[in-house]
């Protein structure tokens, strides 16, 4: 069984902080790490190719520093990475991105499932996988919270989709594009055995160029629809922190419920 | 090499962009801009330069004026969840009415699902002036390939100028299949909405990088002017029982035999809120 996991770079947000003073983000000291969402991605891939043998290749679109994502999702276990960096695809939105990778992963060929993270934590859209699957014509599975079974022979998948109102069982055909939540597994840490043999694997850089059929003017900021024209800091939240003290749970939660009751919040 | 071309000759060295950098690519050096191997190319700074000293070394292709007045009108997909009507929905009708105003055009709601017509009534009851109704077993349970199929016909035939989703699960789903076959720009989970005065381009800001900043976005040479909007962010309309509209009823195109999905059961979490819904909520933290 062939699967494509596509996975991003994205600076460490949960680090990010704003400057009171200046109002602008403090930056220093934030790491580039693999979209958390993207690990749970990368270890369902791998628990399935552990379940029904095959190939994971990871797959990613970015600057030329996000290599080392690629080669951490090797270090997990993945077969194959394949970077895509390229001038050209340089301030892509969503679409040019998912018609990007769409393109690519018709290069790499034949594949069973594609796996993304419900959502980058940078950017938070959501919209690249299911726009990778539209691209693709193939089965789009969000929000995935269960693989309850899978015959990659009859092409046949059943996965359990985590929604507002509950959760949802859905039968669907292969291939298919699964995004899933956080709950699906727990993501194994990078071993020394597959850390060593990323460090030696060459990983190929594809360009504009390497991907055929591709239209260029579909590509990077000249292909997306969508323009960023203004970058602001949130306006600042108007709240009245209100901390309670007291010797003891009981007694706290005893002030809590007098504080609710006389707010009329219940 | 940076993926960012700075023209030195132009550059002041006034530091706008070095705020506006989300990864810290930029920096002040001899009163000169220069950008390091952090950049992305995400382009966030290239409208701070006064100078237009940035760019990305591509032509963003410019609107065709005549192709774009084609489309006019705002549409609302109106979400429904077993025969009802989505609370981010009537928040959406009550913005996207606000919005139709503002451009002098008509409200439109879609409504999709199976023996929904209630829904329809309540949508013109809300704001819209038209409803497109696509009433089919087909469209019972949410599934993302004939409900984007249905929404695409109808894109294709009536050519709206805005077209506005919820940001649920199935409207993220839903919009980000459509936009991606029509090729047009989405905006994921809008905090806001407004239109351009000058431009008449509708305005879509969104927090990015964990809310830490926010973004104005726009989509200037294609149509619909697709966004999704969290919930909770418009306030809900009230209702107008008396109001009245067009409703027309549409057939689905699409057979079963071309759909790959079956949603075969639906577990309810009874016992759990659906935090969406609460109008607030209480952190309980122990030390």
């Amino acid at each position: 069984m062939n699967i494509i996991v596509c996975i991003k770079q994205v600076p460490d947000t949960t680090d990010v902080k704003i400057n009171p003073e200046t109002n602008t983000l403090v930056r220093e000291g934030i790491q580039n790490i693999i979209n958390p969402f993207d690990l749970y991605a990368i270890e369902e891939a791998l628990r399935l190719k552990e379940k029904f043998g095959g190939k994971v290749s990871t797959i990613s679109l970015g600057p030329p520093q996000s290599i080392n994502a690629l080669k951490e999702a090797v270090g997990m276990g993945a077969d194959e990475a394949i970077q895509l960096s390229d001038r050209a695809f340089a301030g892509s939105d969503s679409w040019a991105t998912a018609y990007t990778l769409a393109r690519a992963i018709k290069k790499i060929g034949e594949f069973d499932i594609i796996l993304c993270g419900k959502q980058a934590i940078d950017g938070d859209t959501g919209q690249v996988g299911p726009g990778i699957a539209s691209q693709l014509g193939i089965t789009q599975l969000t929000y995935v919270f269960k693989i309850i079974s899978l015959d990659p022979e009859a092409g046949a998948i059943t996965v359990e989709r985590l929604l507002e109102e509950g959760r949802e069982i859905v039968e669907a055909r292969l291939p298919a594009l699964l995004t899933v939540v956080k709950d699906i597994n727990q993501p194994r840490r990078p071993t020394l055995f597959h850390i060593r043999r990323a460090s030696k694997l060459l990983i190929p850089t594809w360009t504009a160029a390497d991907l055929p059929g591709a239209d260029s003017t579909r590509l990077g900021l000249t292909g997306s629809p969508t323009q960023v024209i203004k970058i602001f800091s949130p306006p600042k939240r108007e709240g009245v922190l209100n901390l309670i003290t007291a010797d003891n749970v009981e007694q706290s939660a005893s002030v809590l419920a007098d504080k609710i009751i006389a707010e009329k919040i219940l | 090499m940076p993926l960012l071309d700075i023209d030195k000759d132009k550059c002041i060295g006034c530091g706008n962009c070095i705020d506006a950098c989300p990864f810290g690519a930029l920096s002040l050096v001899d009163g000169m801009v220069v950008v390091n191997d952090k950049c992305t190319g995400c382009g966030a700074c290239l409208l701070t330069c006064p100078m237009h000293a940035l760019n990305l070394s591509q032509e963003r292709p410019k609107a065709t004026g005549e192709s774009l007045s084609a489309y006019s009108g705002v549409w609302v997909w109106v979400e429904q969840f077993k025969g009802k009507t989505c609370g981010i929905s009537v928040e959406m009708l009550g913005q996207g009415r606000k919005l139709a105003n503002r451009r002098n055009a008509s409200l439109t709601a879609c409504v999709l699902g199976h023996q929904v017509e209630h829904i329809a009534k309540e949508a013109i009851s809300f704001g819209a002036d038209r409803v497109l109704w696509v009433d089919d077993e087909i469209l019972a349970a949410y599934r993302t390939t004939p409900y984007a199929g249905a929404l695409i016909d109808l894109v294709h035939q009536y050519n709206p100028e805005i077209f506005l989703l919820g940001a649920s699960s199935r409207g993220r789903d839903l919009a980000g299949s459509i936009a991606s076959l029509l090729y047009t720009g989405l905006t994921a989970d809008c905090t806001g909405l407004d239109i351009d005065s000058d431009s008449g381009l509708l305005l879509q800001t969104r927090p990015a990088f964990g809310g830490n900043i926010m973004a104005t976005i726009t989509c200037p040479n294609h149509r619909p002017q697709m966004a999704t909007v969290r919930h909770h962010v418009f306030e809900m309309p009230v209702d107008d029982p008396r109001r009245q509209g067009q409703v027309i009823a549409v057939k689905a195109t699409l057979r079963p035999e071309q759909i790959t999905t079956q949603v075969v059961d639906f577990i309810l979490e009874k016992d759990e809120v659906n935090l969406a819904d609460a109008r607030r909520c209480i952190n309980w933290l122990t030390y």
